[in-house]
């Protein structure tokens, strides 16, 4: 018998010397906004949107950390802005209006657009003064992103869009969509002729945004329609049929992030409150659970982060650290629930927050890559597929 | 990986080849001790390698020893060089010259639990009050039975008294339960990686409905699961591993935090990614023709080994109810807990 092949790879991480004096910032400027009644902690976190705590988080230098200076960065490493980011998420601070911005789409701007786009939109992004919603899905595609219809076809000086986009979150109050479109019919490759395109929904015609109310009752969702909508030539974001392979060369960071197991920090941070010394036995190992799971999920995210800022492309990795991290997720509330009943939990922040993230649970394992596609990039990673 | 480290998992995968076979396992089975290939571990310097290079050993650090341990699972060695080299190393550092040979080790975690009682000289013993000691074999009253893999173990009533001048302290980072647990969860994660290359092997190899298993949907996912609790206690381990290291060079903190978690996720992952490698191997997996029940079967004994989940998780609960909800997260990225006290 041989050593065993070792299959998947997370070298244990640390995080850069920097990290205490980051966390200290963000801890200090959420104390602040907080206490000037910018911002309260509404259980919503990233999927929350404050535009004044995102302005405020911009002039501390805290949004598109890792861009250039010239475009409005801090030049900071990829490791340091994951140590703000889980500092906000651990707050529970609601930071969706700049988040994919911050996340996703300002790094594609600044690695496919054109000189003119990086001066455009970067500096005001980093400034939080302008958001992005994100157009991937339709209605007929889910989790088969690339069988998309929205088409972008040829017009004097740039593109007519028809077509549809859902789940787009806060379209009905963002400045900008970024969207994958078809350029070119459907062919044999299926990953062809597909681009992405920046649309400002301020100022076209042609677009209607429909809201869509979640299952926790808020509207976050719309459904987004494309009539003849213009799209000028400057807004076409890296080479027209490249679309495909710029939105899937961002999803190892959009994957493994903190977000994918500290959404619903604060339901575990108020149960422990209402914990004490004389708690259960059980009540105390199912605290334990959560916490040692939580710490084991952290570790392996923070690995696939500083794979990631050594320039490597773990893909695997990160499917895997989502699928643990969202299942983990969808846990929370259950086990919360158990300990509440036994231990006769009345505090009313807690009750609350049960309530809020049960509703919230089911979302966790569809949204940014479902768990069965995840499973199947893990395997495909394996070699079984 | 070091050049230094390189070379030990070089020696130990020839030495842990050699005891691997299948005549060793069948001995072990009948109670008998793999004399030869203990003694050719302890030839070629392994019990000792992580006492300082003045005290005979090879001065190696934490990690090193530890990706020997499990590199070690990864062959499910049926010796006790995990507590031996552990054991050994805490002995010498509080001072105490270790007796020769293969040694058990309690401590204030695990059960009163050992293997091999006939064969192990002495066994090391540490309690609730920080510090370890050391009682001849010969002295104690064992219980004898098997654990789950099929080795002797000897069971004690109660905690051993040690003789005078047979303990010392500690310092705090030496904490022997964690040590342990870390170096268990290590183990662990070696025996659950050799379980998902044997099962990714079964599923690649083995037809069915024209088919190798591996093109099912179904087959597909249960490989996914399992690979990702793999991959979590592995990172859990690694990252206590650190922790120790860091710690014992800066003289000062402790692992404590992260060991209770390594060790409490460590040992949870057992039933699931044992439950899915037999799952995935069929009947053959739930034979002793297969080699996978060496693995699952020492995955089932070292789960409960040096604290089972339960008794880990409820020290982390404890540690993450006394630093109050504001104090969690914290604990999370900086792994001090409140108060140190046991």
């Amino acid at each position: 018998m041989k050593a065993p092949a070792i299959h998947l790879r997370f070298a244990p991480a640390v995080l850069p010397e920097t990290a205490g004096d980051l966390r200290a910032g963000v801890r200090d400027l959420l104390e602040r906004t907080r206490a000037a009644g910018v911002w309260s902690a509404d259980g919503l976190s990233w999927w929350g949107r404050n535009p004044a705590l995102s302005r405020a988080l911009g002039e501390a230098g805290f949004i598109g950390m890792t861009w250039p200076r010239q475009y409005g960065g801090a030049e900071r490493s990829y490791l340091e802005r994951y140590v703000v980011t889980e500092e906000l998420l651990a707050a529970c601070a609601p930071t969706a209006f700049h988040w994919f911005a911050d996340r996703q789409i300002g790094p594609s701007i600044l690695r496919y657009g054109t000189e003119e786009q990086k001066r455009r939109f970067l500096p005001p992004i980093t400034r939080g003064e302008i958001s992005f919603a994100v157009g991937m899905s339709e209605p007929d595609s889910g989790s088969d992103l690339a069988s998309i219809r929205t088409r972008a076809e040829r017009a004097d000086g740039g593109w007519r869009l028809n077509g549809s986009k859902i789940w787009t979150s806060y379209a009905h109050e963002a400045e900008y969509c970024v969207a994958l479109v078809r350029t070119e019919p459907k062919s044999d490759k299926r990953h062809a002729g597909m681009s992405q395109v920046i649309i400002d929904l301020k100022n076209a015609d042609g677009i209607t945004v429909r809201p869509i109310i979640d299952l926790p009752g808020r509207h976050d969702f719309n459904e987004v329609f494309f009539e003849d909508a213009f799209v000028p030539d400057d807004c076409l974001l890296g080479n027209p049929g490249d679309g495909w392979a710029q939105v899937t060369s961002e999803l190892a960071y959009e994957r493994s992030g903190p977000e994918r197991f500290l959404t619903n920090f604060h339901l575990l941070r108020a149960l422990v409150d209402a914990l004490n010394a004389d708690s259960s036995p059980a009540a105390r190992r199912e605290v334990g659970l959560l916490v040692s799971r939580l710490w084991a999920l952290r570790a392996a995210s923070v690995s696939v982060a500083a794979a990631l800022e050594a320039g490597e492309t773990p893909n695997v990795e990160s499917a895997l650290v989502k699928d643990l991290g969202t299942n983990f997720q969808q846990e929370v509330p259950e086990i919360v629930r158990r300990v509440v009943a036994d231990e006769g939990v009345s505090d009313r922040a807690v009750l609350d927050i049960l309530h809020q993230v049960t509703l919230a649970a089911p979302s966790y394992t569809i949204q940014g890559g479902a768990t069965e596609i995840l499973r199947g990039i893990v395997a495909r990673g394996l070699r079984l597929r | 990986m070091s050049e230094v480290r390189q070379l030990l998992l070089d020696t130990a995968v020839r030495l842990f080849e050699a005891a691997s076979e299948d005549g060793v396992f069948e001995a072990v089975e009948e109670g008998r001790f793999p004399e030869s290939h203990w003694r050719a571990i302890e030839e070629n310097g392994l019990v000792d390698m992580l006492l300082p290079e003045e005290a005979g050993g090879a001065g190696v650090d934490f990690g090193d020893a530890m990706a020997v341990a499990r590199t070690a699972a990864g062959f499910a060695l049926p010796l006790p060089l995990v507590e031996t080299m552990i054991g050994r190393w805490l002995l010498s550092g509080a001072g105490l010259e270790a007796p020769a040979g293969p040694l058990g080790m309690v401590t204030a975690a695990g059960r009163l639990e050992v293997p091999w009682p006939d064969n192990i000289s002495a066994l090391v013993v540490s309690g609730a009050t920080g510090g370890v000691g050391w009682v001849a074999a010969g002295e104690l009253e064992f219980e004898r039975d098997a654990n789950s893999a099929g080795e002797p173990v000897g069971r004690l009533r109660e905690p051993p008294s040690i003789p005078p001048g047979q303990s010392g302290g500690l310092r705090s980072e030496r904490s022997p339960s964690d040590l342990v647990a870390v170096a268990r969860s290590a183990m662990i994660a070696g025996a659950m990686e050799r379980i998902l290359d044997l099962t990714i092997e079964h599923v690649q190899g083995r037809v069915q409905f024209g088919r190798p298993l591996a093109r099912f949907q179904a087959v597909q996912q249960l490989v996914a699961v399992m690979a990702s609790h793999t991959a979590a206690v592995g990172v859990a381990a690694d990252t206590a591993i650190a922790a120790v290291d860091a710690a014992l060079s800066e003289d000062g903190g402790g692992a404590t935090f992260m060991a209770a978690c390594a060790k409490a996720r460590a040992s949870e992952a057992c039933y699931e990614v044992t439950r899915i490698a037999h799952q995935l191997h069929g009947a053959i997996g739930y034979t002793r023709e297969h080699d996978l029940h060496r693995f699952t079967r020492r995955l089932w004994a070292w789960r409960d080994a040096d604290g089972d989940e339960g008794y880990w998780q409820q020290r982390v609960g404890e540690m993450a109810i006394r630093s109050g909800g504001a104090g969690l997260w914290p604990l999370l990225v900086e792994a001090r807990p409140a108060a140190l006290e046991r």
